[in-house]
């Protein structure tokens, strides 16, 4: 037995959306990305952790350990620099939404093309890497960087591919602000994780 | 008797009981390592949930403020 409708109505009137009780301190899709985000964060944390103490086990002189490869500093240091535009474009990208959702469009659009161009300019990296046998199977130092770097490109693909299908609801007026705030959100983790691990890893 | 045989066992072989499974380096920049490490993941949830805490503590009061004017 539900409550009729228009007595539901009258309801929302005794207690309406503002009042003290059902007032929304924190949007609902926010929340749950931010309490996301927060278990993201500590997986980081615990993966840079143990990097850390083994890093620190070895031998000044052995890490990076002699006769391995070296990881290209520099390429990806542009390739950080593409990462952060991309962040930055998508920054922009919420600043429009409130001008209309149709404006935030085209930046979104160039924000995912600038997450693609860093994920293309990393398999290239990747790809030369395994090439000179930097493997997973080399030892601890392949092990890490394959592990971290691996995570991270794992969760760009990831957020890419849902904000790929975001896009298309965002042009067609279907994405809540909400929805937008909490898939940005998401981005921004993606993108400020990066220059972290970056420092962590490669430097 | 029962847990003098196994403390023995024990001494006789340190190398087989490690106290820590990661305790594969004895240096001091790994042991500095475990401590910072430890700090850092211990206050990283703190700061977290002292952080959202804070927000919506700080949303409340501009809610508050906003209906005290209405």
């Amino acid at each position: 037995m539900g409550i009729p409708v228009s007595d539901k109505r009258d309801l929302r009137l005794i207690h309406p959306a503002s009042s003290r009780e059902d007032r929304q301190i924190i949007p609902s899709e926010v929340l749950g990305m931010v309490l996301f985000i927060g278990t993201e964060v500590m997986l980081f944390a615990g993966m840079i952790s143990a990097y850390t103490v083994v890093r620190a086990g070895m031998p000044v002189d052995a890490w990076p350990p002699p006769g391995q490869p070296r990881l290209p500093i520099m390429l990806t240091a542009f390739n950080t620099l593409l990462l952060l535009a991309s962040g930055g474009v998508m920054w922009h990208a919420g600043r429009k939404y409130a001008e209309g959702f149709e404006k935030s469009v085209k930046p979104v659009m160039a924000s995912l093309a600038l997450g693609v161009a860093f994920l293309l300019l990393q398999g290239y990296e990747w790809a030369n890497l395994l090439g000179e046998g930097l493997t997973m199977q080399a030892g601890p130092y392949g092990s890490f960087f394959f592990l971290i770097v691996g995570t991270h490109a794992l969760h760009a693909i990831i957020a890419i591919l849902i904000l790929s299908v975001a896009t298309y609801r965002l042009r067609a007026g279907e994405l809540s602000e909400h929805g937008f705030t909490a898939l940005r959100a998401f981005w921004y983790f993606v993108v400020g994780v990066w220059p972290v691990l970056y420092w962590q890893v490669y430097l | 008797m029962s847990r003098l045989v196994p403390a023995l066992v024990l001494l006789a072989s340190p190398r087989v009981a490690q106290a820590c499974a990661v305790c594969f380096s004895a240096t001091e920049s790994n042991r500095g390592a475990f401590i910072g490490t430890t700090a850092f993941l211990t206050l990283l949830p703190l700061m977290m949930i002292g952080s959202v805490a804070y927000y919506v503590y700080r949303r409340v009061q501009e809610l508050e403020g906003q209906e005290r004017e209405a």
